[in-house]
């Protein structure tokens, strides 16, 4: 307990107060000298159609993301877990983009997707109409392959870290009993990869939030609304000064987290205790 | 009787001065104002000391005048402006240099400027730092306005209502004032941000060559009925284009002139992707490619052969007149035949004339220096704080101070000439003062009533997109499907 101290008031000073402080908030009609209003500004903020439309936008983002994100980066593991040729450059070029700044990616991505960029002069040179990326019903697909071209090697050394963890005596045991290579696949790898699969999932959610950052430097505070997501409706409320609003919405948002989270952790456990 | 006046005055004072020390340099109410009064009307008056405390003046459904007590203790006055400018800088030091108990802490955003990128940055951690602050009960005393969310701030109850100071204080005459600014500057029913000075904003044109080929109507006109004069004009030929102005700004107004039609705020729905605004925007590029409008950027381009006498070569110039000394030279263009016209508006706005205001200024509802901090203000609303015409030459605006204004006129009238002057690479030549101009310029300052105002977020959204519209990049109904997208969302978070 002692030696948690230090961690434990960081994170006091620096999340938990300030998170209980905007919980407050959410609960008052004004910052300095408010009064308690219950649910009220909950209540408008469900009112409003740009909410529920970013909230639909970033579930559907994660739900696409995170799903596409873990099968193409396990399928990376599994095939760089096995002697290739040049493996190991090419486990590092999976890795670059993580340690890219951010501001040269996102200046990369706008050279590549702008109106007037490079994928539309291919596309022309090719024939194709031109397409605005990142202002039509394209937009969510181009931002699903930026996450995934992000992140996909940081979540695959994950894997490839989980995999080296599982004994081998247990495939040699199903190869004497003669299991196939795909019963090996279900019945050991995926299984006692599990523990590393809910990590990765939770990683990959928080990561698929962050893709806002990009989000916003390409389009702007008020993107083409397909991609509007609830990030960019909190920094919209704060600009228009609207902190009850902001604060619900990040209220909410933090609720169905911890729900989420929660359920993955309980999953684990009830996995764990099953092996055991 | 009069001694015995004087005697009541003095113990007033004291009694104001130990009050106010009590009060940690505050003002306070003092009680003893009351049996002041009963002492000696005249007396009270001398001295200056109110009856009663602030609280009973705000109550009051019928204002009572009186004089502003400031605090005497050591008082410190914090007022933030993104960049300083040289006349506000000058201010704070008479300002200091008057109330030695005042220190006036001037914070910048911005010291001097780099690039267009670091101004961009450094605009939003201005407005996103002072408005953090604000929400938080703290912030600067008093702050420039321009760039942080009037409205907003207003909706918020964050800005100090300027128009209960102005009618409170007795030594607030607002007859010396342009009134018909300040009035029109109102948000919710006050006044909340206070224009150090203003641009009349005018259309001037060339008489002769307008008359010569038809004329115009311009009493009542809107851009549509503008457009059409326009196109006629130009078949005549004496000038080949009628204004000279982006394609945004043309949009912009056009789409004001019909606000409704494409917003519904209330009802927080948005008609931008109705014929009828494709349609807009291919009436200004059709303005544009017949050369009836001619794209500011070439103009300007087309001009910089001979900085201080440009060919005109527009009907219409639309401008926003920077000084009395501005406008005599705007108005010896076109060989003296120059003539103010109406600018074109929508139908329901009303006579009167247009302006811009400048350096607005706001008090912080939570400055706990409220007194001192409107001082400060009517300070640099006032004729010693109006801008200094030597510095930088006037082009400061028009000060909202009437009494500095028509200080300004009369040196003009009396000196007969403006002296040339030198300016870098520029020189102007000396020139005579036409008075009947002068007479113009105050039927134009004083007839602005309609507020050209800060662009909205639904402006900015349409003139961002509708860039690749006018550059020829997509067509009117993919941008007018996109500004739909976006003002959409706007209009529901």
């Amino acid at each position: 307990m002692l030696f948690l101290a230090p961690g434990a008031a960081g994170f006091a000073l620096f999340y938990l107060v300030p998170f209980a402080m905007g919980l407050w908030y959410s609960l008052t009609d004004r910052t300095i000298g408010g009064h308690f209003v219950g649910l009220a500004n909950y209540e408008s903020l469900l009112a409003s159609g740009s909410f529920r439309k970013a909230a639909v936008n970033t579930l559907l983002f994660t739900g696409i993301s995170v799903p596409l994100l873990i099968v193409l980066s396990l399928g990376l593991a599994l095939l760089l877990s096995r002697p290739l040729f040049l493996r190991r450059w090419l486990q590092t070029a999976f890795v670059l983009p993580l340690v890219v700044p951010v501001a040269s990616v996102v200046a990369i991505w706008q050279i590549f997707l702008d109106w007037n960029g490079s994928l539309n002069a291919w596309l022309h040179g090719l024939g194709y109409g031109r397409i605005d990326w990142l202002q039509s019903d394209w937009a969510m697909p181009t931002l699903v392959a930026m996450y995934i071209w992000k992140n996909v090697g940081y979540d695959m050394i994950l894997f490839l870290a989980g995999l080296l963890s599982i004994p081998q005596s247990y495939y040699e045991t199903a190869r004497i009993e003669g299991a196939g290579r795909l019963r090996q696949l279900t019945h050991i790898t995926l299984v006692y990869l599990t523990p590393t699969t809910v990590f990765v999932i939770l990683i990959s959610i928080i990561n698929s939030f962050k893709v806002f950052r990009e989000t916003y430097l390409l389009a702007g505070d008020y993107p083409y609304d397909r991609i509007y997501m609830l990030q960019h409706y909190m920094n919209n409320m704060f600009f228009s000064l609207d902190i009850q609003k902001l604060t619900s919405a990040a209220a909410l948002m933090v609720g169905c987290i911890v729900i989420l989270a929660g359920s993955l952790l309980a999953a684990e456990k009830r996995f764990r205790s099953w092996m055991e | 009787m009069k001694r015995t006046g004087w005697i009541a005055a003095l113990c007033v004072l004291l009694l104001c001065l130990s009050a106010c020390s009590g009060n940690g340099g505050n003002a306070g109410s003092s009680p003893s104002g009351t049996s002041a009064t009963s002492g000696s009307s005249t007396g009270a008056q001398q001295t200056g000391a109110p009856a009663d405390g602030e609280g009973a003046g705000t109550e009051a459904p019928a204002v009572e005048r009186e004089e502003i007590k400031l605090p005497t203790g050591p008082v410190k006055l914090v007022v933030a402006s993104f960049e300083p400018s040289e006349q506000l800088k000058q201010a704070v030091k008479k300002y200091e240099q008057a109330h030695p108990n005042v220190t006036v802490e001037l914070q910048a955003a911005q010291t001097e400027f780099k690039d267009l990128d670091s101004q961009i940055a450094n605009i939003e951690k201005y407005v996103s730092t002072t408005n953090t602050a604000l929400l938080s009960g703290k912030g600067p005393d008093v702050m420039e306005l321009d760039l942080l969310p009037r409205e907003k701030l207003v909706g918020r109850g964050l800005l100090a209502d300027l128009g209960d100071w102005m009618n409170r204080d007795a030594a607030f005459n607002k007859a010396d004032y342009f009134v018909n600014v300040l009035d029109h500057m109102q948000i919710e029913g006050g006044l909340y941000a206070m224009p150090l000075s203003f641009y009349p904003v005018a259309l001037i044109g060339d008489k002769a060559a307008i008359d010569k080929d038809g004329g115009v109507q311009d009493g009542d006109w809107t851009w549509d009925e503008f457009a059409e004069s326009a196109q006629r004009l130009i078949q005549k030929g004496t000038h080949p284009h009628a204004l000279a102005n982006t394609p945004d700004y043309m949009l912009s107004e056009l789409v004001g002139e019909r606000y409704a039609q494409f917003v519904d705020e209330a009802g927080r729905r948005a008609s931008f992707d109705s014929p009828a605004f494709a349609g807009l925007m291919t009436q200004v590029k059709q303005l544009f490619d017949d050369g009836v409008v001619i794209d500011l950027m070439k103009a300007n381009f087309r001009n910089e052969s001979k900085a201080d006498n440009p060919k005109i070569n527009t009907y219409f110039q639309s401008t926003q007149i920077p000084s009395p000394m501005e406008f005599l030279l705007l108005m010896d263009q076109y060989d003296g035949n120059t003539h103010v016209y109406t600018k074109p508006h929508a139908k329901e706005m009303g006579p009167g004339g247009y302006f811009m205001a400048n350096q607005t200024m706001g008090i912080n509802a939570a400055s706990p220096v409220k007194e001192q901090a409107w001082d400060f203000l009517k300070f640099l609303l006032s004729e010693q704080g109006a801008a200094d015409p030597d510095i930088s030459l006037g082009h400061t605006g028009f000060p909202i101070s009437r009494v500095a204004y028509d200080k300004e006129i009369q040196k003009l009238r009396d000196e007969g000439e403006v002296p040339g002057y030198k300016n870098g690479p520029a020189e102007t030549e000396p020139f005579k003062v036409n008075e009947a101009y002068l007479d113009l310029l105050d039927g134009i300052v004083t007839a602005a009533v309609h507020p050209v105002g800060q662009s909205t977020k639904i402006d900015d959204i349409i003139s961002e997109e509708s860039k690749a519209f006018f550059t020829g990049q997509k067509s009117a109904e993919a941008v007018a499907k996109l500004i739909q997208n976006k003002v959409t969302t706007y209009l529901n978070e």
